[in-house]
């Protein structure tokens, strides 16, 4: 239970770390389930605009986390020696 | 550079991959290369955590509630949304309901009819069927044979209840009981409570009534000396209207107990107002349909005065009143034209 509030703090704070151009068009399509063109609409983006956004906003994700899990097996680490 | 630029271009292709916004060829280019299928996995990893719901805090929660509840004006009351004494509320809504479907068809038809006052119209029409649901009263089995005379816009817009229906069965008496009318009766406006709020509306209505007119200002000043308290705006020449229509209100209530008592669905409002749409600004304004402050449990649309009107029987959640007949009409936007509770007392039980 205590990991899984760990971890969704985690991804909460490296979601607000953000910059809304990325975060917005990642948050329309995961939590509201629009499609690309609907967030277009919406954000009045070009598809294509929207398309690489929302690939910059995983990418950032993917590194802000892998950084935050790396950090947590070195402190696991250093407690088990 | 180019690995760089590519490298870019995979991860957008992967990502609209995971979101099924690729195109055959790129389908295929990602599938048939292990590399790229690995890093679908990894983002997919990401995808299933940001597209998870987000959980309420409770701590959070908590903060809010407490601050909604602090921003209560002092001395409020919170008024539970199914109260023990629905019941008893569900015998007063049925009887405005039946108040509103009893001048519907009269006041429509006034409304054709140029060679006589409107207003006259609809105010005969409710006295006539006042005596017919006194008459009902003694004649309950013969009402229920009847068959019901309903109005299309009621029987295509869903949003009448049964009970409304019932209500114009009684309609069909009006012919063996005009001479039973009965202008004695208690009114239900004249038991309406008293407060600052209805003494401050009735000033408004007095002020607007004496500019037009300082005859028709003393007309509606004896009318609602006769009237009781009607809290309102009401126009010296729908006075007499609104008046018989809480008349009516208060007979029906007397002698009609359980039409009915549900309130209304969201589903019947929307229909409504998409077979109204003369009143869909009604619908947007928000503070029409907020359901804090009130449940809607009886729509109707009617003429007053030849002015089309939507009647909106709502349960108050914000006060201890009855429930409330309020009175809408279209000009450049949705205004409230008038509004008053029911009865100024809830039946003891």
């Amino acid at each position: 239970m205590e990991d899984q509030i760990s971890d969704r703090l985690l991804i909460e704070n490296a979601l607000n770390a953000l910059p809304d151009e990325f975060k917005i068009p990642l948050i329309l399509r995961d939590q509201t389930g629009m499609n690309y063109q609907e967030i277009s609409f919406v954000l009045s983006l070009p598809e294509g605009t929207v398309k690489s956004r929302i690939a910059r906003a995983r990418e950032r994700l993917k590194v802000e986390l892998s950084g935050n899990q790396r950090v947590d097996q070195n402190v696991k680490g250093l407690e088990h020696e | 550079m180019n690995n760089k630029s590519d490298s870019f271009e995979h991860s957008e292709i992967i990502s609209a991959y995971l979101d099924g916004e690729v195109t055959e060829e790129e389908r295929a280019f990602i599938e048939e290369n292990p590399d790229l299928l690995k890093e679908v996995e990894k983002l997919k990893e990401i995808q299933e955590v940001t597209s998870s719901p987000i959980p309420i805090d409770p701590l959070l929660q908590e903060k809010h509630l407490a601050k909604a509840l602090s921003s209560l004006p002092k001395g409020g009351k919170v008024i539970p949304l199914r109260q023990q004494k629905m019941v008893q509320r569900g015998t007063l809504l049925a009887v405005a309901a039946a108040a509103v479907a009893f001048i519907l068809v009269p006041v429509i038809n006034s409304q054709n009819n140029e060679s006589s006052s409107e207003s006259d119209l609809a105010t005969g029409f409710i006295e006539n069927s006042t005596s017919a649901t006194k008459s009902s009263q003694s004649a309950e089995t013969q009402e229920s044979e009847d068959a019901p005379v309903v109005p299309e816009s009621v029987q295509e817009d869903g949003t009448a209840t049964e009970a409304s229906r019932n209500s114009q069965a009684s309609q069909n008496n009006e012919p063996e009981s005009e001479a039973a009318t009965d202008s004695s009766a208690p009114t239900a406006a004249a038991e309406a409570p008293e407060d600052e709020a209805v003494g401050e509306m009735e000033e408004e209505a007095m002020e607007v009534a004496q500019e037009e007119n300082e005859v028709e200002a003393q007309q509606l000043a004896s009318s609602e000396e006769t009237a009781g308290e009607l809290s309102s705006r009401v126009f010296v020449q729908e006075a007499e209207t609104i008046n018989s229509l809480f008349e009516t209100a208060n007979n029906i209530w007397e002698t009609n107990n359980d039409i009915f008592s549900s309130p209304l669905t969201l589903n019947q409002i929307e229909n409504f107002f998409s077979e109204n749409t003369d009143f869909l600004t009604c619908w947007t304004d928000e503070s029409f349909f907020d359901a804090s402050l009130r449940t809607p449990l009886f729509l109707q649309q009617l003429m007053i005065n030849g002015s089309p009107s939507v009647v909106l029987i709502s349960e108050n959640l914000q006060s201890a009143l009855n429930p409330v007949l309020s009175v809408y009409q279209v000009d450049s936007s949705c205004f409230l034209f008038f509004e008053g509770p029911i009865s100024g007392e809830i039946p003891s039980e």
